[in-house]
């Protein structure tokens, strides 16, 4: 019992940073600093913004509801480009996981080449792929669709490798141990048991293709994004709100199918 | 021809025993430390069923894999129905190793996968390609396979449940069903019964002694449960202080003279 009084001291609650960690504080401060100056912070200016902003709300409202028809028209061409745009670039995602994926296929020199592919499709933004791909085939829908389909390759091929790396190596490898080939052991073991992160990824996919095929629309790659720019351009703001509205409404609707979805496969359906 | 050697083929045995495991001289270490076992030798004929035993740590699970080929030898070898591991390539040791079946203490199946569909990934290594990769897909011959090993186990009502909905120990009789479903000559088992409860354990022990029995194959097993290894095989090879220290037949023997092996 005399063990009891002999504990050590009790720690302090924080501790001082150390030289280094000191140093990398204040250069973050700093940065951050020159960042918000670098971009013309002002709370003045946003206040004398505002009126700015209130007019063209008081402008916009009520909406239009003149140019609906073929509003809707274009609302739907962007839900098609980021529904056609998604499963395209999932797809393609699949084989570039698999061959990027630590310790599953392929040779060392495949392996790099496939990280390397995701990591270009990845790292390029959507806008330039958008721009590349409308000198490619022309204005249009089918130009965003192409950008979104990389995009996406890009953002499933790394998160779907990195769950096949995180999957339990017990059933492939207890499947190899009698003999099962790799390849199969990667589809009947692996994939299925990284099938929900699959689709999880896949669906963040989607809601981020639907705000990126708006944008897309910006560049003429097809999509409601012209629409918005032309509205704006010619400051018919209330035609622009509903073109807000309907945009927001898309969004709002894929985010919860998604949502619902999600919880459905990670509650083990 | 001399005289001696027609004198000592006289004596070999009527029908010898085919050997379907031969380990020799074996010694095995992870990275460069102090070996887990060395010089062990024994071999094991067909339709034996051998029970692997010692302390936690004496290399049980180690020789499994050696044995496997999932760890290279550090001296000796290991022969499989005749043939010597280190001499095979990758693509004759994947052949080898679809003659045989394995079953860990972790069951190891598929999740979100039915049972059927897990039994048949064990038609793998016999037929590979997209169709055996589900039951949906499966050949007709396959899911007979599947079913026909799922009913020796007791699970045909089980089929289409998904495997994260089964308990420790149907989860394990599935897992028996996948290891035995091509109908392996060899079956190795690191375990089988370590992870349930006790009846549980005894009931899937004894099933799978009996499947194993019924098809003929060879079996090597390790457990802690001395009443597992003594019920369910004919053999006991025992691992201490990284030598084989027994080697007996299980007829008369009785588990007190197997405490030595935990000292
Ligand atoms: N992957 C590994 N890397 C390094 N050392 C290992 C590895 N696996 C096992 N060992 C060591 O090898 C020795 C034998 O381990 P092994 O798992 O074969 O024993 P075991 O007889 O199966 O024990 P248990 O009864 O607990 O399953 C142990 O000392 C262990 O620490
Ligand atoms: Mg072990």
């Amino acid at each position: 019992m005399t063990d009891r009084t002999r504990t050590s001291p009790v720690p302090a609650r924080l501790e001082w940073p150390s030289p280094l960690a000191f140093i990398a504080y204040a250069l973050g401060i700093a940065v951050l600093v020159w960042s918000l100056d670098g971009t013309g912070w002002s709370l003045s200016e946003l206040a004398t913004g505002l009126p700015a902003l209130a007019d063209f709300f008081s402008r916009a409202f009520p909406p239009s509801l003149e140019r609906l028809p073929s509003l809707s028209t274009a609302l739907v061409e962007t839900f098609q480009m980021a529904i056609a745009g998604t499963t395209v670039g999932a797809l393609i995602s699949v084989p570039l996981a698999i061959f990027s994926a630590r310790g599953q296929l392929g040779t060392r020199w495949i392996n790099t080449l496939a990280r390397g592919t995701v990591a270009v499709f990845r790292t390029v933004p959507d806008l330039v792929w958008a721009l590349i791909f409308v000198i490619a085939v022309g204005l249009g829908p089918f130009a965003g669709t192409l950008a979104i389909a990389v995009d996406t390759a890009g953002f499933c091929g790394r998160f779907f490798a990195e769950a096949m790396e995180d999957v339990d190596k017990g059933p492939a490898e207890a499947l190899q141990a009698q003999g099962v080939r790799r390849i199969d052991t990667i589809f009947c073991a692996v994939i299925p048991a990284a099938s929900p992160a699959f689709i999880t990824t896949t669906l963040f996919a989607l809601e981020k293709a639907v705000r990126s095929s708006v944008v897309l629309g910006l560049v003429g790659a097809g999509g409601i994004g012209l629409e918005l720019k032309v509205a704006m351009d010619m400051f018919d703001y209330p035609t622009a709100a509903t073109i807000i509205l309907l945009i927001f409404g898309l969004v709002v609707i894929i985010e919860q199918a998604g949502n619902y979805t999600r919880k459905r496969v990670l509650d083990g359906h | 021809m001399t005289v001696a050697a027609v004198r000592l083929a006289e004596f070999e045995p009527v029908a010898p025993r085919t050997v379907d495991l031969a380990v020799d001289g074996l010694a095995a270490c992870y990275a460069k430390r102090d070996p887990v076992f060395s010089g062990v030798s024994f071999t094991v004929g067909r339709g034996e069923a051998v029970a692997l035993v010692g302390a936690n740590g004496a290399g049980k699970s180690t020789l499994l894999k050696c044995l496997m080929g999932f760890v290279s030898p550090a001296d000796g070898k290991v022969s499989i129905f005749g043939r010597d591991l280190s001499s095979l390539k990758s693509g004759e040791l994947r052949q080898l190793r679809s003659g045989v079946g394995f079953v860990a203490q972790k069951h190891n199946l598929v999740p979100r996968l039915t049972a059927l569909s897990n039994v048949v990934h064990g038609m793998l290594a016999t037929s590979s390609g997209p169709r055996n990769w589900l039951q949906a897909l499966a050949p007709a011959e396959s899911r007979r396979c599947a079913l026909a090993a799922l009913d020796r186990v007791g699970l045909a009502d089980f089929a289409l449940r998904r495997v994260d909905s089964l308990s420790g120990g149907q989860s394990q009789r599935v897992a028996i069903a996948r290891a035995l479903v091509a109908e392996p000559r060899l079956v190795l088992a690191d375990e089988p019964a370590a992870s349930l409860d006790p009846t549980a354990g005894e009931e899937v022990m004894e099933v799978f002694a009996r499947v194993v029995r019924d098809t003929g194959a060879t079996l090597i097993f390790t457990t802690h449960n001395l009443g597992h290894a003594l019920a369910h095989a004919e053999r006991i090879v025992g691992l201490r202080g990284g030598k084989l220290a027994l080697d007996a037949h299980t007829r008369g023997m009785v588990a007190a003279r197997l405490r030595g092996l935990y000292d």
